[in-house]
């Protein structure tokens, strides 16, 4: 009996594991991310916040990183404002991505803000080339990103 | 040479080819088995799926195409999935029903995506394809098109930007030196004669709803490419009530232009254009595409398009028209309650105005009445402060209901059950906007009277789901309008600018108004008019006749129709209205040898060829009505006359497999009956469109309170 439980409470804990494990980015999925860092990819899908329909999404390459947090603001434009004045390292405003976007950052790490209607999202891509292209790549995946917010 | 452009595939980039019996893990073969783009019509040659990596990005084609490449990356084709527009709405349908329903939709806007399998739950597909929309090799590797069912019924053959010695396709990207040596073998590869058809372009400006999306029954969507076939373009169909030159789509959207980026693709110098120029001026707007939305305003506005014509005016105190205006003297003074009858011709489009999404798209009269002072006493049809149009603007729209009766907003097509208004002018039609103003005591003259036709793309409420309300305002472009002074006190004939019409077309045009409006009596004098200037102008008796036949005035129909057949005894349009006479009179075999000669003039006449298949059916000729009704579908894979009937003369046949089909085929197709109460329900809640309808010919649009007016007088 004690065994039969034991072996319940097992394959519970593994099919929920499996579960959490297995919950895909609502925005991208993990092969374009792993198209965007040009390396195989590992998923980790996070809440952040009580509301279900928030998240970050973490794509881990071998070099290469790249973090999706969605959320819901409650005040767009002003939250949008302060949290795109973070955005501080060589900013540039940026159109056609969502409502608004700004892009900055240097080698190494490129980070985007941006707003679809009342949801924020930044894109945040780190790479250890200090060649690669990331504020291109954070916009391509930015733009993904918008798409499925509208 | 094969071995070698093979190899040179491989060393640059293969896309690897799926067999049609292998497909991504995990996809959703909702609809069937084999089924890969159900609810739309997409498919691959041999069917199957593709790898995405098999369509070179456009970036390879525009190394060498610079100006198409320049012209297509701000193209409405190049962006046909990323947009907001778009994707808010399809996104819906994702959130609701599922990814694989919007397969309907990206049959079209994003057939990579359709193809290569990535549109199903969880995909495992690199979508990094999406922001290319239609790239250069999804058009240049359509093979054939699938009749003209649309919803994206293109076949699509194996990617490739050259042909073997042989004429077999060499899959993925080669040396730029190969191309250069064999240029004949990448025209083959790339440039097919079906890329210059209009029934290329039908496989998405044709659409449906089909029960598999909608889980009720077939619903026309749009279809641009039957207007343009009913149009006078075409050459097609003898009915259009005036002539042109024949014209594709691709003749006005892919005009030639100069270049100013090199492209060896070029002829003296110019390039078809790939930009494809029409209406939307949103995505151009909201990307910064500059050079996109001035081409596109421009072409809006290069007035070869629409007409508008202030043809007349009709005093309070006097039941008759001063008409046209401009031609004939008149009188006005201050206090004068004054209509306007202002008449707007789709002049030089081989579609629809607005053609088909008429729930997002936007095209409205402006009507303004100033004085000499520049004061604007009326204004009618305006856009408000927070940017939506007046509820009872006349609009060129539609109002799409649901099972609820109520508007389908966000173009959330799947729940559409019917139409309750569709104000739209179809090529070649002319429509009649009336407008009551008072001039004010004391006004000073002379007036001045403008209507415009404005449009923008898309509606406020729209634009306000996409965006929310913070958006900045997007572009409102005038396609074309028209002014006249008046004068307080006397007027004389001023005569005509050089934008107005000759003056028996504005009178034909007003009679093809009035006829739409089944004002009958006023479209005959209306046309009676056009006789007496142009006494020698076939279709102006026959126009008479039209009105006639359906006013059931069968006799002088009949004797109009011997006046256009005098002046030309080939006439087709004419030898089809006499055609019906006869089919009424039961003179079967009169009626079928005018329809012959109809038929040998225009075979893909719809008309012609329903008329006839009917009218051998009745003659009990069946193998010779089958085949005109084979001929219809061929026209229209959708005519209901050709489903009904094919399924009995099958049946008579013997030939159950095929009646059972025709059947089905219609019972999917027809009309649902019950319907109409959701409409009827809807306009009885929105009279502010269902005064506007056709049927409400005495509706006048005025800032006047009611009981006031020569409507009431009358």
């Amino acid at each position: 009996m004690r065994t039969s439980v034991s072996l319940a409470f097992l394959l519970v804990a593994m099919f929920s594991e499996r579960a959490a494990a297995e919950e895909s980015c609502p925005w991208l999925n993990a092969a374009t991310a792993g198209g965007a860092l040009t390396a195989a990819v590992t998923t980790a899908v996070t809440h952040e916040t009580a509301n279900r329909d928030d998240a970050v999404c973490t794509f881990t390459g071998e070099r290469s990183r790249l973090r999706i947090e969605v959320r819901t603001m409650d005040t767009p434009r002003t939250e949008f404002a302060s949290r795109a004045a973070q955005c501080s390292e060589n900013p540039e405003a940026l159109r056609a991505i969502g409502n608004e976007a700004v892009v900055c950052g240097s080698k190494g790490s490129a980070q985007l803000v941006g707003r679809v209607r009342n949801r924020l999202f930044v894109v945040v891509v780190t790479a250890d080339d200090p060649s690669a292209r990331l504020r291109e790549k954070a916009r391509a995946v930015a733009e993904s990103v918008a798409g499925n917010l509208f | 040479m094969r071995l070698v452009l093979i190899t040179a595939a491989l060393v640059f980039r293969v896309g690897l080819w799926a067999q049609a019996d292998s497909h991504p893990d995990n996809y959703d073969f909702h609809f069937g088995k084999d089924l890969i783009s159900a609810p739309g019509n997409a498919m691959m040659e041999g069917g199957g799926f593709v790898e995405p990596g098999a369509f070179s990005k456009a970036e390879y084609c525009g190394h060498c195409h610079k100006e198409a490449y320049a012209q297509w990356r701000q193209a409405l084709h190049s962006n046909s999935f990323r947009t907001p527009f778009y994707r808010t709405s399809v996104n819906i349908l994702l959130r609701t029903k599922g990814i694989e329903f919007t397969r309907h939709c990206d049959s079209c806007h994003n057939p990579i995506g359709v193809l290569s399998g990535a549109l199903t739950a969880d995909s495992k597909v690199d979508r990094s394809f999406d922001p290319d929309g239609l790239t250069c090799m999804t058009c240049h590797s359509v093979s054939r098109v699938q009749a003209t069912v649309g919803n994206g019924g293109i076949v699509m053959d194996i990617p490739a930007v050259m042909v073997d010695e042989n004429g077999k396709r060499v899959p993925g990207e080669v040396p730029d030196e190969e191309i250069r040596k064999h240029p004949e073998r990448h025209s083959k590869a790339v440039m097919r004669d079906v890329l210059k058809t209009p029934e290329f372009c039908a496989a998405c400006h044709k659409a449906n709803l089909p029960p598999t999306l909608n889980d009720y029954k077939w619903l026309r969507a749009f279809t641009a490419y039957d207007e343009w076939q009913n149009s006078k373009f075409s050459k097609r169909n003898p009915l259009s009530f005036y002539t042109d030159s024949f014209t594709t789509c691709q003749g006005c959207h892919m005009r030639r232009g100069e270049l100013t980026l090199e492209d060896p693709g070029a002829k003296n110098n110019t390039l078809v254009s790939h930009r494809w120029p029409a209406g939307n001026t949103a995505v151009p707007f909201y990307y910064g595409f500059d050079e996109q939305l001035k081409k596109t305003v421009e072409f809006l506005q290069s007035g070869k398009y629409l007409n508008v014509d202030l043809f007349a005016i009709r005093k309070a105190s006097d039941d008759r028209i001063v008409a046209p205006l401009g031609s004939v003297p008149f009188q006005l003074a201050a206090n004068d309650t004054v209509e306007t009858l202002v008449v707007i011709q789709n002049k030089g489009i081989g579609h629809s105005l607005i053609p088909e999404v008429r729930d997002l798209f936007e095209a409205w009269v402006e009507f303004t009445v100033k004085d000499g002072g520049g004061t604007e006493f009326y204004r009618s049809d305006f856009v408000k402060p927070n940017g939506t149009l007046d509820e009872k603007a006349h609009s060129f729209t539609n109002r799409l209901v649901n099972v609820d009766s109520s508007l389908v907003d966000n173009h959330k097509v799947w729940t559409v059950l019917t139409t309750a208004y569709d104000n739209t002018i179809q090529a070649g039609r002319s429509t009649l906007v009336r407008y009551r103003f008072r001039i004010p005591a004391g006004a000073t003259g002379p007036l001045t009277v403008t209507a415009k036709v404005n449009y923008r793309h898309l509606r406020q409420s729209y634009l306000n789901n996409v965006l929310g309300e913070d958006h900045p305002v997007y572009p409102v472009v005038e396609i074309a309008s028209r002014s006249r002074t008046l004068n307080l006190g006397g007027n004389v004939p001023s005569g005509p600018d050089p934008k107005d019409n000759p003056e028996w077309m504005r009178w034909n045009n007003l009679g093809i108004a009035y006829l739409d409006q089944l004002q009958y009596a006023d479209a005959v004098a209306a046309f009676n008019e056009v006789v007496k200037l142009r006494p020698t102008y076939a279709d102006g008796y026959t126009n008479i006749a039209l009105t006639e036949m359906v006013w059931e005035k069968y006799d002088s129909a009949r004797a109009s129709l011997g006046r256009a057949l005098a002046l030309n005894r080939d006439d087709a349009r004419a030898l089809y209205y006499v055609a019906l006479l006869e089919k009424r009179a039961g003179n079967t075999n009169a009626l079928v040898a005018d329809l012959r000669k109809v038929i040998a003039q225009y075979p893909q006449s719809r008309d012609a060829r329903r008329e006839l298949g009917v009218a051998y059916y009745q003659k009990h000729q069946y193998p010779e009505a089958v085949e005109q009704f084979e001929a219809l579908l061929a026209i229209d894979s959708d005519d209901l006359t050709a489903h009904y009937n094919l399924s009995l003369l099958y049946s008579r046949l013997g030939m159950e497999e095929k009646a059972r089909q025709q059947a089905e085929l219609y019972a999917v197709k027809k009309a649902d009956p019950g319907a109409a109460a959701n409409s009827l329900d809807f306009l009885r809640e929105h009279t502010e469109v269902s005064t506007e309808l056709e049927s409400v010919p005495w509706h006048v649009h005025t800032d006047m309170p009611e009981g006031i007016g020569i409507a009431d007088k009358r």
